[in-house]
């Protein structure tokens, strides 16, 4: 897995940006909102835009404060008491999309293919990544989504859409 | 008081519902299995459950969460007395004495401590509540819309404040939060920020944002456990298996009644404080307690009182957190915010007229939380070792699983995937806001609390013809705003001072 270390300082930076940018991308979309109509209405923009404005004025704060501290010394005593450590924050990015990946493929194989298939070749290959016991695996995925199946549509009566069970396991 | 009363037998006949009975005994279980994994503490507990509550009544859904929440605090400390590694954050001063005395062959009296103390909490603090929350409900009817909004504005002043070290991104999360409150449908007749998507068009579900919020970047993290050598190994005392060590009854419990009424009173009191939680809760417990002590020297060796005092902080907590919430609306924990987002979600609105027009059900939470309490005790006693096993599972195994639940649980709200792909965004975003310290809970109690602040802004702002000026210098008004803005400052001196 690829470990990548990021500075706090660096993270609350982008973290500053990332929301000041996104206060000024919903101030220009709140433009289009309609105007208030009634006397003392302040209409449906107002409520949104104080929020922007809070979030760009916190974040401008932020990224001063990060700014203005500078850079702390290499292996040097952490001189941010609000939040800020020397040692950064560990980010294992190849986890993080890995993740991201199996569960869109999880999504896209529950709506095009069925919830048994798509539930256990996520759990299947998941679990025999992780354990290197494929059998395991594959058992312990094949309880598990029936198991699932129960609980969701037999019990709770969620219209998940499914490949096979129903035909096969009803309560 | 009259309400109360008039009410107490409907409540008592809602409660032992042979239903709600069995959904009390249910929640209890669930609870206390997701307290033990570690990481997994009250708040993530209700978001992994709240989609069971879509086949319940308003009764049975409140019964059910609060007996989880209740007994995922408790459950938390079972690894913390066993294995070093509390369940939830509150359970981190459990392992300063429990752990010694497991590690003393005493593990079966320290978990019978934790049980005892935790109920003791939760039952004690259950009775503070009913007087607290009715007389705060009271205060509550006297107020306005202007009021409202202003009390609205105060509830995430301490929130953003005091959940995490930086109140700036604590302030920008909870901003971050009513932004995502504002998405859909509005009162104005007009659909927000839905980017030409029909699927936003209803606004984010609330569930969505509970579990993307709460669970998920927990969930994000056990996925990224790969390998075994990733994980602590667990190393569980055979000792509580085999029951040994010596037995903990009426005397002990007698001789620790001080110590628990103590830290129930703290636990109690913090609790209906918005921000602080449960971890501050059973810090201050701990530490008072140790004040207290004519031995302060043994405090983490190992001692009876070292475990009772934030066991019983602990379980106090939920009881006092539910004041503010069911009383004035606030949740002061993304726990509670689940608890009242379930409320919502059954058309209840908490705020002071649930108490006068509500019916019995204030109540009949509160006799819930004792019932639940009590099948806490039983399940401690009787049932504890079928429980530690779930502390030997790892979490590259555990992730998977839990990652499924999260996207069927955001599908089952309304039969629609794009609910779970919502899920999936905004849980990597609430991973990486969590990984750079901007905590998720004032998004989620953002989220929570900005319609209820934005229909008084509006109903506030129409009757004063739009004089914001003259809106905010009402003088409650303007007193709670003043206690907002005094609590950002003390906020901000708290963490430039470091502490």
């Amino acid at each position: 897995m690829k470990i990548t270390q990021i500075s706090q300082r660096s993270g609350d930076i982008a973290g500053a940006l990332i929301f000041m940018a996104t206060s000024v991308g919903a101030y220009l979309v709140s433009l289009d909102f309609l105007p208030p109509v009634l006397p003392g209405d302040p209409g449906a923009a107002f409520f949104p835009r104080a929020i922007v404005a809070v979030i760009f004025l916190f974040g401008l704060i932020l990224l001063a404060r990060r700014l203005r501290r500078g850079r702390p010394p290499a292996g040097g005593p952490n001189e941010d008491p609000v939040g800020s450590t020397g040692a950064g924050v560990t980010v294992d990015l190849s986890s993080f999309g890995v993740t991201v990946i199996s569960v869109l493929a999880l999504i896209a194989g529950m709506a095009f293919v069925g919830f048994e298939p798509a539930a256990f070749g996520f759990l299947f290959i998941l679990l025999g990544w992780r354990t290197g016991r494929w059998v395991w695996a594959a058992i312990t995925s094949i309880i598990a989504v029936g198991l699932m199946y129960l609980a969701f549509v037999a019990l709770l009566k969620v219209h998940l859409p499914m490949l096979f069970l129903p035909k096969y396991l009803t309560l | 008081m009259e309400n109360v009363l008039a009410n107490i037998l409907p409540a008592i006949g809602i409660v032992f519902d042979p239903i709600n009975l069995l959904v009390i005994v249910l929640g209890v279980v669930a609870g206390v299995c997701m307290g033990i994994l570690p990481g997994f503490g009250g708040s993530q507990a209700l978001a992994l459950m709240f989609p069971f509550t879509f086949i319940m009544d308003a009764e049975a859904s409140i019964l059910f969460m609060v007996s989880t929440y209740s007994a995922a605090e408790y459950g938390g400390s079972i690894p913390a007395i066993l294995i070093r590694t509390p369940g939830t954050t509150a359970a981190a001063m459990t392992v300063l004495d429990g752990f010694p005395m497991a590690q003393k062959g005493e593990a079966h009296r320290a978990l019978m401590i934790s049980i005892t103390s935790g109920v003791f909490g939760g039952i004690s603090s259950s009775l503070v509540f009913i007087v607290a929350a009715t007389g705060l409900a009271w205060i509550g009817l006297l107020f306005g819309p202007s009021e409202m909004f202003a009390l609205g504005v105060l509830g995430l002043a301490i929130i953003g404040s005091f959940v995490g070290k930086d109140p700036t991104k604590g302030f920008i999360a909870a901003a971050f939060g009513l932004l995502l409150s504002t998405f859909g449908e509005s009162a104005f007749g007009t659909v927000r920020f839905n980017f030409g998507q029909s699927y936003l068009d209803d606004g984010i579900p609330l569930i969505v944002m509970i579990i993307a919020m709460l669970a998920a970047p927990e969930v994000f993290r056990l996925m990224g456990l790969v390998t075994a050598e990733a994980e602590a190994a667990a190393r569980i005392s055979d000792d509580v298996l085999a029951n040994k060590g010596s037995k903990f009854g009426w005397k002990d419990f007698r001789k620790l009644l001080p110590t628990m009424a103590r830290g129930s009173l703290i636990g109690t009191a913090i609790g209906a404080i918005p921000g602080p939680g449960p971890t501050v809760g059973t810090v201050v417990a701990y530490t008072e307690e140790k004040r207290w002590s004519k031995r302060p020297d043994e405090f983490g060796t190992g001692i009876d009182e070292g475990i009772a005092a934030p066991e019983s902080a602990n379980n106090a907590v939920v009881a006092g957190a539910l004041v503010p919430a069911l009383a004035l609306g606030i949740p002061g924990s993304g726990a509670i915010a689940v608890l009242i987002g379930v409320l919502i979600s059954k058309d209840i609105v908490p705020g002071p007229t649930l108490f006068s027009e509500g019916g019995p059900l204030v109540l009949a939470i509160f006799i819930g939380l004792i019932v639940c309490n009590l099948f806490l005790l039983l399940c401690g006693i009787f049932g504890i070792r079928y429980f530690v096993p779930i502390v030997k599972v790892p979490g590259r195994i555990l992730g998977p699983f839990v990652m499924l639940m999260l996207v069927i649980g955001a599908y089952a709200y309304d039969n629609n995937i794009t609910h779970s792909v919502m899920v999936l965004v905004l849980g990597a975003i609430a991973f990486w806001m969590d990984k750079f310290k901007f905590s998720t809970i004032p998004v989620i109690l953002g989220f929570v609390m900005g319609p209820i602040i934005e229909n008084n802004l509006n109903r506030a702002m129409v009757i004063t013809q739009g004089d914001i000026v003259g809106l905010v210098t009402r003088p409650i008004t303007l007193t709670i705003l003043i206690l907002a803005v005094v609590t950002a400052v003390i906020a901000y001196r708290r963490s430039n001072s470091g502490a």
